[in-house]
């Protein structure tokens, strides 16, 4: 089965990047320039995984993956954090959030994969 | 400080969320510098509203008093304090930039990478020293982002400092290639053309994308061997990047690449599972323009997968045509072999048809025997394209046909024919009485378009027939017929022909032919009941010279029951401008108007050009229909353009 992913990230280039990865262990990407565009996909298409940046104008990874666990359907659907903070701290927000896992950029593709496969397997 | 200021900054530590937000709404309209320092602090209210309001108040203040106040907001541990800070500095712009500079010497690396992602932002040239300093950066993230931003504002002379910083990681390759793909020139494209031999595929796939972002032609003979990469994600963004320069390639310049085109891998791809990439994959064999690609094209056009939902059959006939094959034999075996479906036939012959190459003609011709009724009609109007001279012989017999659309065609064609005019004029004649409306139009037009002294008899014996069909056809068709004084007065009496419709097709005709004299019976047809009439004679009278009549067309403006007919007598009168108009079509567009009327007299205030209509213009721009909206705004743009002139 296709696993369908959105990946959401104010950088088209990092989107892009992460599009790459993901489609070359099978993955049908969609992407998403920030929070607020990512969850108005999600509430007409439904995912798989959702990949997420932290700082992103309009609406941040945090308050995303909050919003995304209130979303009928969503609660247990998949998040990976991925960004360029690094502290502690950082990732003990992002797992407050919502994520279930946290990434610090640049994420390579078989850390990327590794995590999307695991996740969405289990 | 005044009171009122105090007072508002005061109110800001109000534990009232109303209090709080209007001072902070009053302080950013103020635009007052000295409520910088206590609204930051604000970016942390419980309030949602009151966040939003300081981001909004701190923006219209600006200045480098803000920038100073928000910078520590970057370090903030809150994402949504941080974003804030960011789009702010965003909005203040080019005060922002010299300490955002003194920020990448920070030893925060986040804050390093914000401060180069806003600069990215405001777009700032005066950053590019900083961006090509930053690809050096101790931090991946940053150098990426710096590599990035240099594709935003970038010029050439960065060029050399990025392809020096190529060794670096993936990533920051990655960036290098997005940013030289945006800043284009021979440098860019050659290291472009390099990474493309690179190891590591995502380095690949950004370079393939970034050479589409040149636009240019020289990157297609490094971009077209890709299409046969093993890699399907890097063989279709190079499709994607091919498709990006194709409006640049000049017109010969897919033949002199035919030679390092693997055209069985673009073939390939016309039977890959995407859609979209055989869409593609079809096109691009249109413009290769190879004989080789005839055969799987036809397949295409040809195949059930249309009839299965994804129409690719007009692409594939585009292309084909676009081909335009020097042997037309594969195309003429499909059509003999038995096994060829009846709509597969119509396919080819229509292709035939818009190939327009004469030695198809007899195949052609042939089809029009057929008894397939759709291989007739598809017949009809292919012979017309291939040989109009010689189709004349086979279009008249085919006058006669059972079906109407094949009449209809073969009619049509008929208006081409060069030689035997007056033998057609004659097959024509009767055709005139046909059973379908359009069959009698095509007839009565391709006799006008004929114009010899017997098609044109034809015509005027049918527009004095009783038979009201045969009269319709003929007066219609009249529009175009050399100036006659007869067909002018057969017209003339034609606008009191008890058949509303014929009376309306003369009316028009006679609007075609120009000026006419101005009569009772015109007159007459203001008061018509069929509101087509009246609208005609509007028409009409619009064409002429401006008389004591005007006054009746601006009786119909405010009488006339019907709303179209109401709408052409507004576009009318701004073509006379008696003394009153401006001021009558500004009162009925000030009393609720019916919407199609109201279009027109806005078009004709814009017409006019008066700028006494500005202030109801200024209104209904703002209604809630769009067509309204869409005709005031060019109503205005038409008035100003009066003014210029005049001035």
């Amino acid at each position: 089965m296709t696993i369908k992913t959105l990946v959401v990230d104010d950088s088209r280039m990092v989107r892009d990047l992460h599009s790459f990865m993901l489609q070359s262990g099978g993955h049908e990407v969609e992407g998403a320039e920030n929070g607020s565009e990512a969850l108005e996909r999600i509430l007409t298409e439904k995912y798989d995984l959702i990949v997420t940046d932290i700082n992103m104008p309009k609406m941040d990874g945090y308050e995303l993956a909050r919003s995304v666990r209130q979303t009928e359907g969503y609660q247990n659907t998949p998040i990976i954090m991925v960004s360029t903070e690094s502290e502690a701290a950082d990732k003990a927000k992002g797992f407050e959030a919502g994520a279930n896992v946290y990434v610090v950029k640049p994420a390579s593709a078989e850390t990327l994969l590794t995590n999307a496969q695991m996740l969405v397997a289990h | 400080m005044s009171d009122q200021i105090t007072e508002l900054i005061h109110n800001l530590l109000s534990p009232d969320e109303s209090t709080r937000r209007f001072a902070v709404e009053d302080l950013g309209d103020m635009r007052e510098v000295r409520a910088v320092e206590p609204l930051v602090p604000l970016l942390f209210d419980p309030t949602p509203a009151i966040r939003e309001a300081v981001v909004d108040s701190l923006k219209s203040i600006g200045g480098e008093e803000t920038v100073l106040a928000i910078l520590p907001a970057l370090r903030s541990d809150n994402a949504a304090v941080r974003n804030a800070a960011s789009e702010i500095l965003q909005t203040i712009g080019e005060p922002a930039i010299p300490h955002l500079k003194e920020l990448l010497q920070d030893d925060d690396k986040d804050v390093r990478k914000f401060a180069v992602d806003i600069m990215a932002i405001i777009g700032s040239s005066k950053a590019e020293e900083a961006f090509i300093e930053a690809l050096d950066d101790r931090d991946v993230n940053v150098a990426a982002a710096a590599a990035e931003a240099i594709g935003e504002v970038g010029s050439q002379k960065s060029v050399a400092h990025l392809v020096h910083s190529l060794k670096a990681s993936t990533w920051i390759r990655c960036s290098i290639a997005k940013s030289l793909g945006q800043l284009g020139g021979e440098d860019a494209a050659t290291a472009l053309q390099q990474l493309l031999a690179d190891d590591d595929p995502m380095i690949v796939y950004t370079a393939v994308e970034a050479l589409g972002e040149t636009k240019d032609a020289r990157a297609l003979e490094s971009l077209l061997p890709l299409l046969q990469h093993e890699n399907p994600l890097i063989m279709h963004k190079a499709i994607s990047s091919i498709e990006q320069i194709e409006d640049v390639i000049p017109e010969d310049g897919w033949k002199r690449l035919r030679g390092i085109i693997p055209l069985d891998a673009v073939v390939a791809l016309t039977r890959d599972p995407s859609v979209t990439l055989r869409q593609r994959a079809i096109a691009m064999l249109g413009r290769i323009g190879s004989d080789e690609a005839l055969e799987p094209i036809l397949d295409i056009l040809l195949s059930k997968e249309r009839r299965e939902g994804h129409d690719l059959r007009e692409l594939a006939m585009r292309s084909l045509v676009l081909i335009d094959p020097a042997d037309l034999g594969p195309i003429f075996d499909r059509l003999d072999d038995e096994t060829t479906t009846v709509e597969a036939r119509c396919e080819l012959v229509d292709l035939l048809g818009q190939l327009g190459r004469s030695e198809a003609f007899e195949t052609v011709a042939r089809f029009l025997e057929e008894d397939e009724v759709i291989l007739q009609r598809v017949a009809a109007r292919s012979l017309v394209r291939l040989a109009p001279q010689r189709a004349a012989t086979s279009l008249r017999k085919a006058l006669r046909n059972p079906d109407d659309q094949v009449r209809f065609h073969a009619a049509c064609g008929l208006a081409h024919a060069k030689q035997d005019l007056d033998d057609i004029a004659t097959d024509l004649s009767p055709v005139l009485d046909d059973s379908e409306f359009e069959v009698r139009q095509a007839a009565a037009r391709s006799l006008a378009a004929l114009g010899t002294d017997r098609a044109i008899e034809c015509l005027l014996s049918a527009a004095r027939s009783d038979q009201s069909a045969r009269r319709h056809a003929s007066i219609e068709a009249m529009a175009d017929v050399c100036p006659l004084p007869e067909v002018n007065q057969i017209l003339t009496e034609a606008i009191s022909d008890p058949d509303a419709d014929i009376a309306a097709a003369a009316l028009r005709s006679l609007t075609t032919r120009g000026r006419v004299p101005v009569n009772k019976s015109l007159l007459d047809c203001l008061k018509h009941p069929a509101h087509t009439v009246r609208c005609a004679a509007i028409q009409l009278l619009a064409k002429q010279e401006p008389d004591s009549w005007t006054t009746q067309i601006l009786d119909c403006f405010r009488e006339d029951p019907a709303p179209q007919v109401r709408h052409d007598c507004a576009l009318a009168l701004a073509t006379f401008c008696p003394p009153e108009t401006v001021e009558i079509l500004i009162d009925y567009l000030e009393d609720d108007p019916h919407p199609l009327v109201a279009l027109g007299a806005i078009e004709a205030l814009g017409q006019i050009g008066d700028e006494q209509a500005d202030p109801i213009l200024d209104i209904l721009i703002c209604s809630d229909d769009p067509e309204i909206v869409e005709a005031a705004s060019q109503a205005m743009d038409r008035i100003s353009q009066h003014i210029v002139l005049n001035s």
